[in-house]
């Protein structure tokens, strides 16, 4: 009986040193996901490419924005759409000087996607445009709004290289 | 005569505006409120910004809790648009159509922030009852296994007993049986 007692005993201790032992494990050696949301840019078929690199003045172009939170909780995310030249551009890490044309915002749940169209006509011709889209987020500690950036310090933008002729 | 309209014309005023009379429509006289509308418009959409930051942030508190916010944040993003609409009308001018928009989207914001606190607090209140539950029943299952155990331990040590006492009796009653 006392054998069977102990059987039980061992069995049970066995069990609790094991979930403990796993729990430890999983929150103090594994690296954490690393929580990062994306941006990217699809033509007006919602396709990776290809895109309107050359177009001309005053000719409508559409683009499609797709946004998704992978950052572990719902986030108050805005794209600024910017269009900036060789000098003002996006770089890894400093967003554009150029103005912001046009701000779209949204909450988006975690694991969501947000996807939205842009249309545009560019209205002065040009060469090394930079159609830029950069994707910020309201940080609710220091009540402003911020640019995003990866774990490694890099910015989140996406941009289209462009040239704007005349007719 | 001339005493007495010059009292008059001194205590009427002085009645108006002590009864708030004077003041009141000063204020909402149609001069005034055209200068303060522009302004008036900015600080509803101000306002508005705030009160969906501020909603916002419970929705972060909501989902961390764990607690369904989809319809919430549906309901935010609705008030998000109206916002964006209020700055396009006061772009234009339309600086009516701006306060009433601002006005709505704040409204909308506001109770999208008390929903989502109360979910919020809700959601945290049913996981701490949850967890004292499983920790209530680990608890109680093993002191019942332990109480158990030892019960059944002291009913076969009984048992263990009663049949060796039997076994210490057996040979007396041969050696009875031979004789």
């Amino acid at each position: 009986m006392r054998k069977f007692t102990q059987t039980i005993l061992t069995i049970i201790m066995f069990g609790i040193v094991l979930a403990t032992g796993s729990l430890l494990v999983s929150v103090w050696f594994l690296p954490p996901a690393e929580p990062t949301p994306s941006i990217a840019m699809l033509n007006e078929d919602m396709q990776a490419g290809p895109y309107p690199t050359n177009v001309t003045v005053n000719t409508n172009i559409t683009l499609n924005i797709e946004v998704s939170n992978y950052m572990g909780v719902v986030q108050y995310l805005y794209v600024r759409m910017k269009l900036a030249n060789e000098t003002t551009m996006t770089t890894a890490t400093t967003p554009s000087s150029a103005p912001t044309l046009q701000q779209f915002e949204r909450l988006v749940p975690n694991g969501g996607t947000w996807r939205f169209p842009v249309t545009l006509n560019m209205t002065t011709p040009g060469i090394n445009y930079r159609l830029t889209f950069e994707l910020w987020r309201y940080d609710p500690t220091a009540n402003e709004i911020v640019w995003i950036r990866e774990p490694l310090g890099r910015g989140l933008w996406v941009h289209l290289p462009m040239n704007v002729t005349g007719l | 005569m001339q005493r007495r309209y010059f009292v008059l014309i001194l205590v009427i005023p002085l009645l108006a505006m002590s009864q708030g009379l004077f003041l009141q429509g000063f204020r909402i006289s149609p001069v005034a409120a055209t200068h303060s509308q522009p302004s008036q418009a900015l600080q509803a959409i101000d306002t508005a910004q705030s009160a969906i930051n501020a909603a916002y942030i419970n929705l972060v508190f909501a989902d961390n809790a764990g607690s369904s916010i989809t319809d919430l944040i549906g309901t935010l993003n609705g008030a998000i648009t109206e916002l964006n609409q209020a700055r396009n009308a006061y772009t234009a001018a339309d600086y009516a159509t701006a306060i009433t928009l601002a006005e709505n989207a704040e409204s909308t914001a506001n109770a999208v922030s008390n929903e989502a606190y109360l979910r919020g607090v809700t959601t945290t209140a049913q996981v701490q009852a949850q967890i004292v539950f499983i920790f209530a029943v680990i608890l109680i299952s093993i002191l019942a296994s332990y109480f158990a155990l030892s019960r059944w331990q002291q009913y076969r040590k009984q048992k263990q007993r009663e049949f060796l006492q039997l076994e210490i009796r057996l040979p007396d009653d041969e050696e009875e049986e031979q004789s």
